[in-house]
């Protein structure tokens, strides 16, 4: 038998929640042992419906025996014995009707299946996206204590979105001086390698304050964390916490790990502690596999400095009874006293305020931008919830009908109203409970390929997405609720008194109201899934448009490459050298026709901003990129005039800058700005060359003043390599290997990429929304289609005599075939005409998304209501066409 | 002073069939479950749930206990739990027997069964 956990498995484990953690921690494991062995059982006599029906029977009996627990627990906990009977006897009497419920459903297993399955969906589709939500905005820090009372804190302009990275001189600023913070820590990002036993590895970093770790409340789960006197004296402490991941690939999970030297980007290290697998840092996509002090800063990111640069995050820990605002207000303050004292660059000195936000895994900006853009999804999710819902309670209202004589006969027996309504609930309760299972189920496949998606860019990011409690809760909750108000208008109707009068009337039952119930489910149903879809529709027709857009530079057959010579503790001279015999090996490759670095890749959401001077006037805002030699023949940007960088342009000779047309005309309108100098960061730049606009940073921007500069005059140890070749760019990839290998074969390979692959990133929302509101439209318009044809077909069904009358009359086929087909699309006419009013009224909340598509796109709307009517055709096409071509002398004998 | 077998009666019918299956021999969670579905013709098949419930209570009430006995692992290489029947369960499962055995001889039970059998 395999030993992974099948879906059922993972289902079960996640119920086993709702017991008390008391018995779960007792029995849970010994349950789950049970319940696979009885799986295996299930599925050896019967396959899947044998595991169908063990589900069935299990469901109800695990979640009474949950609650009768839960009871238990509470009675034992207060002592509250003077109720203790009269609950027991509720509870029963419960239990009593979900058994009840149990056998009335697996009398009818189509019905029940069915059912189930498309709140399944329903559920399903909201319960996955509400683990996203969870897990990416809702969720406190995993493995931390205390995470309600965890701020992060950034300094910023009064009354202004600018914000500021902290410098170490802040960061002390505050954390000695805050009342209303237990303690403040600093950290930041750092490229690491980090060679064992010879084998170098890059590794993704994080230095942070000694008290970076106690400050989150983690705890170690082998050795431990820095200790305080790594934090006080620079360059006296190599020590490296790890992260469990990494000990487990990268240090073959050796318990003996602690004390164990490694080289930590060409210095000696000791590894003193392993991080637990459920922390992920303060900002959870990013993968971590190792934490250095802060300290050991000038070995590992000596481009910065323990004083007055800014490149710190910073987070604290509210004291007890104290709020956000209270502390905001405190940190405020000493923003405010820092920034007048401190010797600052001019720059800094109008940032008085300071910024507190909940820490919940995400900077605030992307906080902001993944909230706007989930609760879009989620919206979609929840339409799609409403659909599954209206969808069973139509099945539910048929049902109801059917079961007339049942209602009829149980109330003759005397059975109450309020009785037979509760029963009638109870039912769809327990359908919408199981669909609620069936959604985790939907929800865990769902999540799991969600964090398989890869995602472009050159950090690591790595989601943990899975369902936890808050969501199990959350997907019963939604469940049992939809479950009333979708169930109650079914259950009231089959319980109407007046049931009895009509019990011998067996044809023509259902009156007028029913069937305009029936037939305003199924309007709702189609016009909800037309929203739906005409949102994809709009999504793909921006992704086609995204696709479409000139980035004014050419992204095929480039490969592309990270490089970091800070973090193998190469120092300029070296970095410098490094990055020049890589070109150079890599230019003689065959088939490269150019090979350069750039500072960051275009067009992957990454930007860089500044001030120049131009003749005396200052403040004129640009967004800027260093390069080298050769950048504009790697990626293609045609230049309009002048000359692209050089040999000639060395560290030591005259600054030069080539600037986009947008730029020159701003400070030429007549065209010669080249030759013209201006000043930027304290130096004077020449302008040699005009290169074409293009897009920089993002598709749909508007194009900025833009300017290059030379990477030999302003140079990085943080690089990007480009290599354009003739063919494949993969295919030059052992090559570019080969190279980085020859200079020194200690170094960690970079990993290696495309420019297409890397520039996707730019296109990555609307490919996600389309994906998901198509997936999601796609079942909406499947459930709405089944429920027309099913309606269609009743209808026809319960007039077959009329038609066998007419066709006996001498009305033709085709009258027949084109009444019922009148009847079909005037029902789906309905919903899109509806649909298309919803969706005018919602699309312009995707407006931001869609790359100048119009909200109201005619092809969209126009494509989507022509789909919907061929559909409406086709389903009540086929039921039509039985009713015509049936014989009818037969059909008037038989009814 | 043991508390008297007398005062758990009458069992509830999952109780006695639990005691029964242990009554054989010591057994874990999912070989009850299987006894007790042969035992009764497949009429009553214990979820997880309750069937732990039910241990809970016998466990706590000193009917059953959890077997110090360490069986070999089973194909899968875990170690599961067993569990006994304690001296005190064997009291009540046969205090629980004679009143059902009372029960049967009654002048109307033994009506009735002569009545459903012939």
């Amino acid at each position: 038998m395999s030993r992974t956990a099948t879906p059922s498995e993972r289902c079960f484990r996640l119920l086993l929640l709702l017991f008390p953690r008391s018995f779960r921690a007792r029995f849970g494991a010994d349950m789950r042992d049970v319940f696979r062995d009885q799986l295996c059982d299930a599925h050896t006599r019967a396959g899947l419906p044998g595991i169908a029906r063990l589900w069935l029977r299990t469901l109800p009996a695990l979640m009474g025996a949950a609650l009768l627990e839960r009871a238990v627990a509470l009675r034992d906990h207060t002592h509250v014995l003077a109720t203790h009977t009269r609950s027991d006897g509720m509870l029963e009497m419960i239990m009593g009707d979900v058994r009840f419920a149990g056998r009335m459903l697996r009398k009818s297993p189509v019905f029940a299946a069915a059912a189930v399955l498309v709140i399944s969906l329903g559920t399903g589709a909201v319960t996955t996206l509400f683990s996203a939500v969870n897990a990416v905005l809702l969720r406190p820090l995993p493995a931390t204590t205390h995470a309600a009372r965890l701020v992060g804190i950034q300094r910023a302009q009064p009354g202004s979105e600018d914000v500021i990275s902290a410098s170490y001189a802040y960061y002390r600023a505050v954390g000695d001086r805050a009342r209303t913070l237990d303690a403040v820590a600093a950290w930041s990002r750092v490229t690491l390698s980090i060679a064992s036993d010879g084998e170098g590895t890059t590794a993704y970093g994080n230095i942070v304050s000694g008290n970076y770790f106690s400050v989150l409340g983690v705890r170690p789960v082998l050795g431990r964390f820095f200790a305080p006197d790594e934090d006080v004296t620079p360059l006296t402490h190599p020590v490296l916490v790890v992260s469990e991941a990494f000990w487990q690939s990268r240090l073959g999970a050796d318990p003996s790990v602690i004390g164990k030297s490694v080289t930590v980007n060409g210095h000696p290290y000791t590894i003193i502690g392993v991080a637990p697998a459920e922390f992920r840092g303060v900002f959870t996509p990013l993968v971590i596999d190792a934490w250095v002090p802060l300290m050991m800063q000038q070995q590992l990111r000596p481009g910065r400095d323990l004083a007055d640069a800014p490149w710190l995050w910073m987070f604290g820990r509210l004291k007890d009874r104290v709020s956000q605002d209270g502390a905001q207000r405190d940190v405020a303050s000493l923003t405010a006293a820092y920034a007048s004292a401190a010797a600052e660059p001019d720059g800094f000195r109008t940032l008085t305020d300071a910024r507190l936000w909940p820490m919940t895994g995400l900077p605030p900006d992307a906080r902001r931008a993944a909230l706007g853009f989930m609760s879009l999804l989620f919206g979609a999710a929840v339409l799609v919830l409403l659909i599954a819902s209206v969808n069973v309670a139509s099945m539910l209202s048929a049902r109801a009908v059917a079961r007339r004589r049942e209602m009829a006969l149980r109330s003759a027996l005397g059975a109450g109203r309020a009785r037979l309504v509760r029963q009638l609930l109870t039912e769809s309760l327990v359908l919408f409970l199981a669909g609620a299972i069936g959604g985790l189920a939907v929800a865990q496949l769902a999540t799991r390929a969600l964090e398989g998606m890869r995602i472009p860019g050159d950090v690591a990011v790595s989601l943990e997405l899975s369902p936890d409690v808050r969501v199990l809760v959350f997907s019963l909750t939604i469940s049992l609720l939809t479950g009333v108000v979708f169930g109650l208008a079914p259950a009231l109707q089959a319980a109407r008194k007046d049931i009895a009068l009509r019990l011998r009337d067996q044809s023509a039952g259902a009156g007028t109201r029913r069937a305009f119930l029936a037939n305003a489910l199924i309007v709702g149903q189609l016009a909800l899934s037309l929203v739906l879809l005409v949102v994809a529709g709009l999504f793909v027709r921006a992704l086609e448009l995204g696709a479409r857009v000139d980035p004014g530079f050419d992204r095929a057959h480039v490969a592309t490459a990270a490089l970091n010579t800070e973090s193998w503790g190469y120092d300029e001279t070296e970095g410098r050298a490094f990055f020049r015999t890589l070109r150079e090996r890599i230019g003689a490759l065959p088939g490269v026709t150019a090979a350069s670095y750039s500072s960051f890749l275009p067009l992957t959401m990454s930007s860089t901003g500044g001030t120049i001077e131009v003749d005396g006037t200052a403040g004129l805002p640009i967004r800027l990129l260093n390069v080298d030699t050769d950048y504009f023949d790697a990626v293609r940007i045609p230049l309009v005039s002048g000359r692209a960088f050089d040999n000639t342009d060395g560290q030591r000779a005259p600054k030069v800058a080539v600037i986009n047309e947008t730029l020159a005309r701003r400070i030429r309108p007549d065209g010669s700005a080249l030759g013209l100098t201006f000043g930027f960061a304290g130096e004077r730049f020449t302008i040699v060359g005009v290169a074409r606009d293009a897009k920089y940073a993002a598709l749909d921007e508007a194009t900025p003043p833009f300017a290059y500069f030379s990477l030999a005059q302003r140079w990085l140890s943080t690089q990007t390599l480009l290599v354009r070749t003739g063919g494949d760019p993969e295919s030059i990839a052992p090559g570019i290997l080969q190279a980085v290998r020859s200079i020194d074969a200690a170094l960690p390979l970079p990993a290696l990429s495309t420019l297409q692959a890397e520039t996707s990133i730019v296109l990555l929302p609307q490919r996600v929304a389309a994906m998901v509101t198509g997936a999601l439209g796609a079942m909406g318009l499947l459930l709405a289609t089944v429920g027309l044809y099913g309606i269609i077909t009743y209808s026809t069904g319960r007039r077959t005599r009329e038609i066998g009358l007419r066709v006996a009359l001498g009305a033709r086929r085709s009258d027949v075939l084109r009444m019922i087909i009148r009847e079909g699309v005037l029902l789906a006419g309905t919903g899109v005409a509806i649909g298309l009013l919803l969706a005018a009224a919602t699309t312009r909340l995707v407006t931001t998304y869609l790359f100048g598509v119009h909200p109201l796109d005619g092809l969209t709307f126009a494509a989507v209501s022509a789909l919907f009517i061929t559909i409406a055709l086709v389903a009540s096409w086929l039921p039509a066409r039985r009713a015509a071509t049936a014989d009818p002398m037969v059909v008037l004998k038989t009814d | 002073m043991p508390p008297d077998p007398r005062s758990f009666l009458p069992l509830r019918p999952v109780d006695l069939q639990i005691l029964l299956a242990l009554a054989e021999e010591e057994r874990h969670g999912y070989g009850l479950t299987q006894t007790i579905a042969d035992h009764t013709d497949g009429l009553v098949t214990l979820d997880p749930g309750n069937l732990y419930r039910v241990l809970k209570r016998l466990l706590a009430d000193g009917l059953v206990a959890e077997s110090q006995r360490r069986h070999a692992p089973d194909l899968a290489g875990e170690r599961r739990r067993y569990y006994r029947l304690t001296a005190l369960g064997g009291r009540v499962m046969a205090g629980e027997l004679r009143r059902l055995e009372e029960l049967v001889r009654s002048p109307t039970a033994r009506a009735t069964l002569r009545r459903r059998t012939t």
